[in-house]
């Protein structure tokens, strides 16, 4: 273990600073950019609004190229490239940057990885030198056997331990910041369905157990409707809205359970009060239309809203078929919720 | 680089390699602060957090459907909607009732919903009007220029504007009943 052997390390990581140090000075010295080159750079620094993780140079979408027509009106009326991405943050917040600025948190996210990728790699290169002096002092201990080995051997493993560690965190670190906010752009909005897997006798005994319980008191309810026995749908329903009045679920589930029970006339009363508390919920369109074809006997002007109106708004749905039958004027016989 | 672990030397007990373990944990909890750091953020649906909140509704004045002119500045006084959607947007589709709804529910109360259409043809946008039986502006806005003052994201995204002008609350996505009803309470 000379100390000629360590030389050449420093020196290669001499050199890789000097040429690291080389390319920034030249490329801080080349000429003054062009406006179109200033542009360029300030596209690709701008996220598209309404894009994932892509700049406004890398995104064919209308918004991204208004974007680009305001980058270039704004520097040809003299702007700097500052007051270009200023007139963007005011608008966006700092989001629209896809290099998060290099001050408060920020700044964290620059230094953090880039620090902890080098003290990774410091740690699992500078004890190599250490092992070697620890393998030499425990080969003393074949003169003392008296000496205590494994506490040397162990130490000699946690710098390296720390590396890997660090280096991790270098990793993760980016990767969070990159995946977090497009795992909260996937909120999805929507109420939690009651489907269940319970048989309808189970939910019976369940409901006997915990007659207060409104999840399994809709389930309850749904199953029954299922099973064609509207009036016991009706009480469970019934029961449910007992306690909690403006629950939109069960008003909705009471609205068919009277459809079913041959009477539209309630029935249609029912969704209006459902869709009084909840305009968004498209199921009631499509039975108020149902409901109001019993009552009147044909298609009319009202009915003809609900059910294109629900067509619109669950376009996917495998009910939109009776439902344009509905607005044309076919008798409907009343679908099923999707599964 | 890094020596492997080895198996235990003879008069050492075997078990796990501390280093590793160490190694992992480290990891994992900067992985999980870092985590929850973003997630607090992800699931704040009450309209409050955004860049816009808190600042003056940027002016417009636009032409609607029609060709008639709608000015932001003409409403100062009164609390504004704006909803900026389009008719090929599903979640548009599903909010546009509840919108339609609060236009008829607060018009008395002095609330003024407007649409403002993005991206869409005039015609598919005419349609989806008359299907939601919407009864406030559609204005067009052709260069895009108010989604960008608005900082739109993507559609649908809701700007609750206070009587002072000032933007109060702002909804990303597909409206909720509940925390539209509650922001639209506090603007009246």
């Amino acid at each position: 273990v000379s100390r000629r052997r360590a030389v050449p390390s420093g020196w290669i990581l001499a050199v890789i600073g000097g040429v690291a140090l080389a390319i920034a000075v030249l490329a801080a010295s080349t000429g003054s950019p062009t406006m179109a080159e200033r542009a360029r750079v300030l596209d690709l620094q701008l996220r598209c609004p309404i894009c994932q993780g892509v700049s406004i140079a890398d995104s064919p979408s209308e918004s991204a190229a208004q974007m680009r027509t305001i980058v270039r009106d704004r520097l040809a009326a003299g702007a700097s490239d500052d007051e270009v991405r200023a007139y963007f943050v005011a608008r966006f917040g700092t989001w629209v940057l896809l290099a998060p600025p290099a001050d408060g948190l920020g700044a964290l996210l620059w230094i953090l990885p880039g620090a902890s990728m080098l003290a990774g790699a410091l740690a699992l290169l500078w004890p190599a030198r250490w092992r070697r002096l620890d393998v030499v002092r425990a080969a003393r201990t074949d003169v003392d056997p008296d000496v205590d080995v494994d506490p040397v051997i162990a130490r000699s493993r946690w710098p390296a331990a720390a590396g890997v560690g660090l280096i991790l965190v270098a990793v993760a670190v980016p990767l969070v910041v990159a995946i977090a906010p497009r795992v909260a752009g996937q909120e999805i909005s929507g109420r939690p369905a009651s489907q269940t897997l319970l048989g309808l006798e189970e939910l019976v005994s369940r409901a006997q157990a915990q007659p207060d319980d409104t999840t399994t008191a809709l389930d309850l309810g749904a199953a029954y409707l299922d099973a064609g026995r509207a009036a016991d749908a009706a009480e469970a329903y019934g029961a449910v809205l007992q306690r909690q009045p403006d629950l939109v679920e069960a008003v909705l589930g009471l609205g068919v359970a009277a459809l079913d029970g041959g009477r539209p006339d309630a029935a249609v009363a029912l969704f209006d009060r459902a869709l009084a508390i909840d305009p968004t919920i498209a199921d009631a369109y499509l039975y108020r239309a149902i409901a109001r074809f019993a009552v009147e006997g044909g298609t009319s002007e009202l009915t003809r809203d609900d059910a294109r109106r629900f067509s619109a708004m669950k376009p996917t749905d495998p009910r939109v078929s009776a439902a344009e039958r509905l607005a044309g004027g076919e008798v409907p016989a009343r679908p099923r919720p999707a599964p | 680089m890094m020596s492997a672990p080895a198996d235990p030397p003879p008069g050492r007990l075997p078990g796990r390699p501390r280093w590793l373990v160490v190694s992992l944990v480290v990891a994992a909890l900067s992985f999980a602060i870092i985590a929850l750091g973003t997630m607090r953020i992800s699931v704040d649906t009450s309209g409050l957090t955004g860049p816009q909140v808190g600042r003056p509704a940027p002016d417009f004045r636009l032409e609607d459907l029609d060709g008639r002119l709608t000015a932001l500045s003409d409403l100062r006084g009164r609390p504004v909607v704006v909803n900026f959607w389009a008719s090929w947007c599903i979640p548009c589709r599903e909010e546009a009732p509840l919108l339609a709804d609060a236009q008829a529910r607060y018009a008395a109360a002095g609330l003024q919903v407007l649409g403002v259409i993005f991206q869409d043809d005039a015609g598919a946008a005419r349609a989806f009007m008359e299907r939601f039986a919407v009864r406030y502006p559609g204005l067009l806005d052709p260069d895009g220029q108010t989604a960008i003052d608005y900082g739109v994201r993507g559609i649908p995204e809701t700007f609750l504007i206070g009587r002072d002008g000032t933007i109060r609350r702002v909804f990303l996505g597909q409206l909720r009943v509940d925390t539209f009803r509650a922001g639209i309470q506090e603007l009246l």
